[in-house]
């Protein structure tokens, strides 16, 4: 090729190079502008120092990179020769000439020769026509995003921002949880345990956590899900808190009050016979004090009650169980021995295993009697020792009232133990509340539903309430005009003799839930009389008869079916049916028979209860053959049918031992 | 005449254009099929005519005949038609001295330029044998063997329309023809003039311009022609996306087709991008020509799938996205 074409594919070549450097550059600019105007910014915000050197290098850093690289790139000799043919019409003359000439001379052919001096003889080649320069495609934006730049480096950087005040932000109100009467019932029956000055430190901490809770609730300040979890956790703590074994404790005072009897001692015996450890304190400090009065005679049969109360009936227990445990730990390996093993032989290991357990339990429990009045048997030994000998009248004194002071321990512990009863009582009550004003808002209000079996429950609560602001601890009584009974079921608003009288309401409330024959035929007249716990008043209250009998609508209409008002007549139940003769009261009981829930109640009480319930075997058993029957008789593809055989297998009925490990994840169980 | 390139390219283009003037006295508004037969004829390939019937396909065989000073014979494809009939068949004649003996009469296969109309519409067995001939350019009866004249040149047509008892050629004969080339209806300004020429009383006359040695002589200057490597690079890059399993492929061919060309397709696109190369005066092809001549070497290489049958797609649009995908500058 001739150097006049070589010259011009030389041009070709650097306005290639750039081009490519500008595009290259300008793009690369637009991104490190783009970065510089994100560093300037954090830089007006204080965020980072030296914000300017950064925007600076981020600026110019990528595009000298980019003309750098794009400048430096490689290019293809043959492009521009193409570039040149494309642009000319030149049919890939200036490209085929050039290819041909890179060949050795030797391999030329005299047509690429040919071809050769043809290119060289193309006239009017222009570089410009061959690749024009253009405005690389992001300059503008390069531009504009420079003057942004710019703008803000010369922006002054404005003064550190103070940190904004935090709005306070009020917590959330809650749904109302408890109606104002409950709550107040529920801090009145915490308040004797809080006021105590006796109360055991942990429980008052506990009672004041609760009595939060319920103020809490009572500012809607915390959610259902919050309180029930807070209770929790009480209780938790609560039952952390509380002596491994309350009962062994009675025991074992119950135990000693019937050692220490003799007529010196009879107060503190008796009083520890009733577990009463305050008044047996009292009393055997009577007993110190009255020891200088006493004659020798009488002195004798105090040291010997007081040395039969020191001796520790529980030594001679533990080594009788002990002996016992032996015993039974050498039977059992003896006939654990055997390699084969019948099942009567493998019945009798399990009861043998099962007696070595029970030994054991019983001997940790006399341990921890033991322990707990080995201090107390300690005091009245050295009483009787006292006595024992002849004028240390006063260590046996000193001794008697260290063994008061430590029943008085025992007594506080006694008290503790009663109120953290209470506590707890008062604990599952809230829950029991709260869950039930869930479900009541569940369900909603029942007078919009015509849910009349919620209407009783409703009068459930507020009877309830009631209860509790009376102070009552007696049970309800509830008085029918026809004196048919009572069951005391009143307390809990069932009622169920209200529906007794005719069973109609059973019918109609067991299908449907609505109690409507309940409503009126057997409430009206009726006096309910709330008993106070310690009889000085009475309250009656006229219910009206809606009220009452949809309390029962409730309570039956979950369980029950049709059968059983229709069956009997109230005759039936009012004659005696024994033809005894004599004072008798009639009590009617609500019959299981009937039609029964329904197959989808038992399938998914069942999912519920684990697949343990025996109607739940009979749905079972039916829905499996007409599975196994439709596996014979269609065509299920072989993968499909496992699964089907699977799932019945998952879905079986189970024994209740097998059902209580399942019916924890209900979630995994289903219906088919 | 001097054998220097520029005096060859010059004489065979200056022949080309005789040729090409002679045929267009019959033949109006076909100069891509007339450029695409001469491809053809002068690659020492065969040539597939497809349209519908009235296009002048016959007519045009027959005026470059005509032109050529080549024999010419046609054969009508049909479904009874054997391969005796077309290859010729051993007779007992009788002599002057009343002596018989067997005598091989040839078929019209023996003949310069073969027109083999509508071969879509013979049997497959009569087919193989035309195309066997189109092949080897020899026919063997028996023991004997029988050398075709050269230049030997067959045109094949087929139609498009009447498919009902017809045997489609299979992809493996198909690969045989240089060319698929399109007969498609002429302009109205053509038109036009085919029936200035073919409704008056002055019937043109075709001149013999080109002998069987020139046109030989043109066969032996196509292979001196040169070929850049990019030129053959760009060649083969298109050959390559026609491939559905080639990475460069468009996704049209990826989702379309089935096959994609053989390696005769290469060939037929550089020798023929070769003769558009002389026919324009110049002594090497371009990746213009490569991509002129790719349309009729590809068309009936690449195979569709049944998805590509069932849209309706036409292997020129693969070509067309081929050809748009692969560039014929270096990057």
């Amino acid at each position: 090729m001739n150097a006049p074409l070589h010259d011009i594919l030389a041009r070709v070549t650097r306005r290639l190079r750039w081009q490519r450097a500008a595009d290259l550059g300008v793009s690369l600019g637009v991104a490190g502008c783009s970065a510089a105007i994100a560093v300037l910014g954090l830089h007006h915000l204080r965020w980072i120092d030296r914000g300017l050197h950064w925007a600076a290098l981020l600026c110019l850093l990528p595009l000298g990179s980019g003309l750098l690289i794009g400048a430096l790139r490689r290019i293809t000799p043959l492009l521009p020769a193409q570039l040149l043919d494309q642009t000319h019409e030149l049919q890939g003359r200036v490209a085929n000439a050039l290819a041909f000439s890179t060949l050795p001379e030797a391999e030329q052919t005299p047509f690429m020769r040919a071809a050769i001096a043809d290119a060289n003889g193309c006239k009017d080649l222009e570089p410009s026509r061959a690749y024009p320069l253009r405005k690389p495609p992001r300059l503008s934006a390069y531009l504009a995003l420079s003057i942004v730049v710019m703008a803000l480096a010369l922006w002054p950087r404005s003064a550190p921002p103070t940190p904004p005040e935090r709005p306070t932000v009020a917590p959330p109100i809650q749904a109302e949880l408890l109606d104002r009467e409950s709550l107040e019932a529920f801090e009145a029956d915490l308040e004797p345990i809080t006021a105590d000055a006796e109360t055991a430190e942990d429980v008052q901490e506990l009672s004041r956590a609760l009595n939060e809770i319920l103020e809490n609730i009572a500012d809607r300040q915390i959610s259902r899900s919050d309180a029930l979890r807070e209770i929790q956790r009480l209780e938790t703590q609560l039952a952390e808190g509380r002596p491994a074994d309350p009962e062994a404790m009675q025991e074992a005072l119950a135990e000693l009050g019937r050692q220490l009897a003799s007529p010196e001692t009879e107060g503190a015996a008796e009083a520890l016979q009733n577990n009463d450890a305050g008044a047996a304190a009292n009393a055997l400090r009577e007993s110190a004090e009255n020891i200088d009065d006493a004659s020798r005679r009488e002195l004798q049969r105090l040291r010997r009650a007081l040395e039969r109360a020191a001796q520790s009936p529980e030594e001679r227990l533990l080594r009788q169980n002990e002996a016992e445990q032996e015993r039974e730990r050498r039977l059992l390996e003896r006939e654990s021995e055997g390699n084969q093993q019948s099942e009567s032989r493998r019945r009798l290991l399990q009861r043998r295993q099962r007696r070595l357990d029970s030994l054991r339990r019983e001997q940790q429990a006399l341990q921890e009697r033991r322990r707990r009045l080995e201090r107390l048997r300690r005091e009245l030994n050295q009483a009787a020792q006292g006595l024992n000998r002849n004028g240390n009248q006063s260590q046996a004194q000193e001794a008697l009232r260290r063994a008061a002071e430590e029943l008085n321990r025992r007594a506080r512990e006694q008290m503790s133990e009663e109120q953290r009863q209470e506590l707890q009582r008062q604990m599952q009550q809230l829950r029991e509340a709260l869950r039930r004003m869930q479900q009541g808002q569940q369900n909603g209000n029942g007078q919009n539903q015509g849910g009349q079996g919620q209407n009783g429950q409703g009068r459930q609560q507020r009877l309830q309430r009631f209860r509790l602001a009376a102070g009552g601890q007696g049970s309800v009584r509830l008085q029918l005009p026809n004196g048919q009974g009572q069951n005391g079921q009143g307390q809990n608003g069932q009622g169920q003799n209200g529906q007794g009288q005719n069973g109609q309401g059973q019918n109609g409330q067991g299908q449907n839930g609505q109690g409507q024959n309940g409503q009126g035929q057997n409430g009206q007249g009726q006096t309910l009389t709330l008993g106070a716990g310690n009889g000085q008043s009475q309250v009656q209250l006229e219910l009206p008869g809606q009220g009452q009998g949809q309390g029962e609508g409730q309570g039956q209409g979950q369980g029950l079916g049709e059968g059983i008002g229709d069956g009997h007549s109230d005759d039936a139940l009012s004659e005696d049916p024994s033809h005894l003769g004599g004072t008798h009261q009639n009590s009617r009981i609500q019959g299981a028979g009937g039609s029964g829930p329904s197959r989808s109640e038992v399938i998914l009480g069942a999912s519920e209860r684990g697949f343990a319930a025996r109607n739940y075997e009979e749905v079972f058993t039916d829905y499996e053959n007409h599975a196994e029957e439709v596996l014979e008789r269609d065509e299920v593809p072989p993968g499909y049918r496992f699964y089907i055989r699977r799932y019945f297998q998952l879905i079986r009925p189970r024994s209740e031992s097998q059902a209580a490990p399942d019916a924890a994840s209900p979630s995994e169980s289903s219906t088919p | 005449m001097s054998n220097s390139p520029d005096s060859l390219v010059a004489a065979f283009r200056k022949d080309i254009d005789r040729v090409k003037s002679e045929v267009g006295k019959m033949i109006v508004g076909q100069e891509e099929i007339i450029d695409g037969v001469l491809t053809c004829l002068l690659a020492g390939g065969q040539a597939l005519l497809e349209g519908v019937p009235g296009l002048g396909k016959t007519m045009l065989v027959r005026s470059l005949a005509s032109a050529l000073r080549l024999d010419f014979s046609r054969i009508q494809f049909t479904p009874d038609l054997m391969p005796a009939d077309i290859l010729g068949t051993t007779v007992l004649t009788e002599g002057d001295k009343g002596q018989t003996k067997l005598e091989f009469r040839r078929g019209p296969v023996f003949s310069n330029i073969v027109l083999a109309d509508e071969v879509n519409r013979a049997t497959p067995k009569t087919q193989s044998a035309m195309l066997e001939v189109m092949q080897e350019q020899q026919v063997t009866i028996g023991t004997q063997t029988f050398k075709l004249e050269q230049p030997y040149f067959v045109l094949a047509t087929q139609n498009p329309l009447e498919m009902e008892g017809t045997y489609p050629l299979p992809e493996a004969q198909l690969d045989r023809f240089l060319f698929k080339l399109i007969v498609r209806f002429p302009s109205r300004d053509a038109l036009h003039s085919i029936l200035d020429r073919t409704t008056g009383t002055e019937a043109p006359e075709i001149e013999p311009v080109l002998d069987k040695k020139r046109i030989l002589e043109m066969r032996a200057l196509v292979r001196d022609v040169a070929v850049a490597r990019h030129v053959q690079d760009y060649a083969i890059r298109l050959l390559e996306a026609t491939h559905p399993e080639h990475p460069d492929a468009p996704d049209m061919v990826k989702r379309f087709v089935r096959f994609g060309a053989s390696p005769r397709g290469a060939q037929a696109m550089l020798l023929a991008s070769k003769i558009r190369a002389l026919m324009d005066g110049r002594f090497a092809a371009s990746p213009d020509d490569v991509r002129w001549a790719s349309r009729n070497a590809l068309r009936h290489r690449v195979i569709l799938n049944f998805e590509g049958e069932a849209e309706g797609i036409a292997t020129d649009q693969i070509l067309e996205a081929i050809l748009s995908a692969v560039k014929e500058t270096s990057a």
